[in-house]
């Protein structure tokens, strides 16, 4: 009785977190969206080369999706056991998107917008590692 | 024990468990709005593909 009780509480939790999840995912995709756009702005108007932009692609655009699409699947078949995993890889590419890319801009528009939408997502990810246990 | 209790344990069970299946089991609605971030995602994904490709 003791057991079927942890499994029903578990399970409900499990069922919650998933619930309150999906406007997470929802919120980084946009964000995601937004990058891309700040990215596209910043290669038309001089302030990325092509190559700045096509490295911006490699290493943080097509990672952080990837891990997106990742918690989203999570999130859809319930399985949550890489979940930290991939909200860890999201945390890597927002950072390397700030420290990495936006700071090496010169002061814009498009550079305050990468690094404030890129912090505002690295708040969602850091409150849902904490949801799933991690520190 | 009672085998009238153990009837009704039964039962009780029987009920706890389909609330557990209800629980654990995804809402239409959230499926609709995982899938659509999916598909987001997805073209987002084609485009900086092709921006990485350098296309």
């Amino acid at each position: 009785m003791k057991k079927l009780l942890l499994v029903i509480l578990l399970s409900s939790s499990c069922a919650t977190f998933r619930h309150s999840s999906i406007p997470v995912a929802e919120r980084i995709t946009t964000i995601l969206e937004e990058i891309s756009i700040a990215a596209d702005t910043a290669t038309n108007t001089g302030l990325f080369t092509r190559e700045q932009r096509q490295q911006f692609a490699k290493e943080v655009m097509l990672p952080a999706i990837t891990a997106t699409q990742g918690l989203a699947g999570c999130l859809l078949s319930n399985k949550c056991s890489q979940l930290p995993l991939y909200l860890t890889t999201i945390s890597q590419c927002l950072l390397k998107a700030v420290n990495q890319f936006a700071s090496a801009l010169p002061d814009s528009t498009v550079k305050r917008a990468i690094i404030e939408k890129s912090n505002v997502a690295l708040v969602y990810v850091n409150n849902l590692y904490v949801k799933v246990g991690g520190k | 024990m009672n085998p009238l209790l153990l009837q009704v344990l039964n039962l009780a069970v029987g009920e706890v468990i389909t609330i557990l299946i209800r629980r654990t089991d995804i809402s239409d609605e959230d499926r609709a709005r995982l899938l659509a971030v999916q598909e987001r995602l997805s073209t987002l994904k084609d485009k900086e593909q092709r921006i990485a490709d350098g296309n």
